[in-house]
């Protein structure tokens, strides 16, 4: 029992749609600690990938297991609690409520407050508190009054994590956290991931290359369902076959 | 700004009360009416303007719990303190089973199911003449007691009223302020992300939906009481619809709409039946004419209108302060 337990372990997990095999046979370990890169084309079952993870779609055969305890059968919820917290690639907040409040249903949605009824959210001074020094922590402090709706793109993605990385996950799986950004916006996304606490175990799933290998040293790349390969950067930028399917798309796209 | 909503609460409370002295009886019928709407609409937008589940069967609640009243008044006891009990239990367990049955759906299943439900309640109620009087309804429903008091004139059944509806209204607001009103807005907003928060989705729109159900439920008390007779126009569509109007003419989501909006159908259910029966089809424009106009209901551009005119008022003055401390 020494061992330490991977942060995240999926054991031969696949998933059929109909006829498609989406996933084949998936094995991936996370270490406590480790930031992981998960690159492959567009139908790799990338975000797929994502969804039984995080338990939104329960895989055909296999096990998904969250430091050492098995949760394929557990609700989202469940693994949430457990520790885990993701982020979503197309964006999903709370857009008709203001920032503060998308934090502080962020904060409270680990503690019993969640459940308290009669008293106004405003008189939780810790909740506060914590909501306000995350807010200026983030320098978005001065948004704080405003509606998510009326905020712009790369403001609304660094909200995105922030929700997911308050709640102080062991864990943290981020589904393309540069999707749609400007090269300019895309830099601070990155500076911001890279300053997260290195305790946090990451799963990152990039379509960017450059910004796989700027956050993470592991990278697995998958192909049709199946991992094709997982290595350092630098083994999986020379291996051949991620150069034909990954690169070589990448080059005919051009 | 937390003192300014009690003292708003409490002057509100006061002018309810005081008006039941000032009002002719006519007028107190009218506003006690208002009031048990009132607390419907408001059951109302708590699905429909917070978690985002629109129920076109909510009569179920309203209905049963206004038979349950009347059998109760009728053949056991006329104590307002039991009726009051037994209606909020009944319709309590009521929502609790059919929330297990509707919550299963959302968006526009949930509103063909929970206008499902509703219908066969309706069906029944309709067909068991022995028990409920079928068309004819269930008549003769005395006024409530509590030991010495009967509430039989217009004004004392008014002030019961209106206390019911000040706590069930007061509890109501602040239910959506709390931390739990607030992880309802997130569901409406996106249940998905409550769970990847860690929310059990699933039980905070099941607690929602039950306390709901009890509010609608007293409402329906209420109205078996003030008419003495409940008909299955109680647990119809039309009484349904009328309460999810109310909700949105006034502004959804808001929980002082609503009451607005009871104000706004009922004034016009009395004033314009007076002139024609088409006063339905009077609702339906008025439907749409909000839905094109003020999509937000009457209340939130009221309220941002005069919120405006508050803080330029307070500017006026502080610029004239300013002037006179200048010229000094």
């Amino acid at each position: 029992m020494g061992e330490i337990q991977p942060a995240l372990a999926l054991k031969d997990v696949s998933i059929n749609f109909g006829g498609l095999r989406a996933l084949e046979d998936v094995c991936l370990d996370v270490a406590p600690g480790e930031r992981r890169g998960v690159l492959g084309p567009n139908g790799a079952g990338k975000s797929t990938l994502f969804h039984v993870i995080s338990g939104v779609l329960a895989p055909s055969s296999g096990h998904v297991e969250l430091m050492g305890t098995d949760v394929t059968e557990l609700p989202i919820q469940r693994r949430i609690s457990m520790g885990m917290g993701r982020t979503f690639q197309i964006t999903n907040l709370f857009a008709n409520l203001t920032v503060e409040e998308n934090l502080v249903i962020a904060l409270q949605g680990l503690t019993r407050t969640k459940m308290a009824m009669l008293r106004p959210v405003s008189s939780f001074s810790l909740l506060q508190d914590e909501a306000r020094d995350l807010l200026e922590k983030w320098h978005m402090a001065e948004m704080r009054d405003r509606i998510v709706a009326e905020l712009s793109y790369g403001q609304q993605r660094k909200l995105e994590l922030l929700l997911a990385v308050s709640q102080k996950p062991k864990l943290l799986l981020l589904d393309e956290p540069t999707e749609g950004l400007s090269p300019d916006e895309t830099k601070k996304a990155v500076a911001v991931i890279e300053a997260l606490p290195h305790d946090i175990s990451i799963l990152l799933i990039e379509h960017d290359m450059d910004v796989a290998m700027q956050l993470c040293a592991t990278l697995t790349v998958m192909h049709l369902g199946r991992v094709l390969t997982t290595g350092s950067k630098e083994a999986v930028r020379a291996d051949p076959r991620v150069q034909e399917i990954y690169l070589g798309d990448e080059t005919a796209n051009v | 700004m937390r003192h300014t909503s009690s003292i708003v609460f409490l002057v509100f409370a006061a002018l309810l009360l005081g008006s039941s002295w000032l009002l002719s009886p006519y007028h107190l019928v009218l506003a006690t009416r208002i009031l048990i709407l009132a607390l419907f609409a408001m059951s109302l937008d708590l699905l429909d303007g917070y978690v985002g589940l629109t129920s076109l069967g909510h009569a179920v609640f309203l209905g049963t719990s206004a038979y349950v009243t009347g059998f109760i008044a009728i053949g056991y006891s006329d104590n307002i303190l039991l009726l009051l009990g037994a209606s909020l239990l009944i319709s309590g367990c009521l929502g609790a089973l059919i929330g297990l049955l509707v919550l299963r759906a959302t968006g526009v299943y949930f509103l063909m199911l929970s206008l499902a439900v509703s219908q066969v309640a309706w069906g029944i109620a309709w067909q068991w003449r022995s028990l409920t009087g079928g068309d004819d309804g269930l008549a003769g429903i005395p006024r409530p007691s509590f030991s010495d008091w009967v509430f039989v004139s217009s004004s004392s059944f008014y002030r019961l009223t209106t206390i019911l509806f000040l706590i069930a209204a007061g509890l109501l607001i602040r239910l959506v302020h709390s931390p739990f009103g607030l992880s309802l807005q997130g569901i409406r907003e996106s249940a998905l992300r409550m769970q990847a928060l860690g929310y059990n989705v699933w039980l905070h729109k099941y607690i929602a939906f039950v306390i709901s159900s009890v509010v609608a439920g007293m409402a329906g008390m209420l109205l078996a009481l003030q008419n003495g007779i409940v008909t299955p126009t109680q647990l119809s569509l039309h009484t349904s619809a009328i309460g999810l109007l109310m909700a949105l003419v006034g502004g959804a989501g808001t929980m002082i709409g609503p009451m607005i909006g009871a104000v706004v159908v009922v004034v016009l259910e009395y004033g314009v039946s007076q002139y024609t029966e088409r006063w339905i089809t009077l609702l339906g424009i008025i439907y749409i004419v909000v839905v094109v106009g003020a999509p937000d209901g009457i209340y939130k551009p009221l309220k941002n209108r005069i919120v405006q005119q508050f803080s330029s008022l307070r500017g006026r003055l502080k610029d004239r302060r300013w002037a006179k401390f200048s010229r000094h």
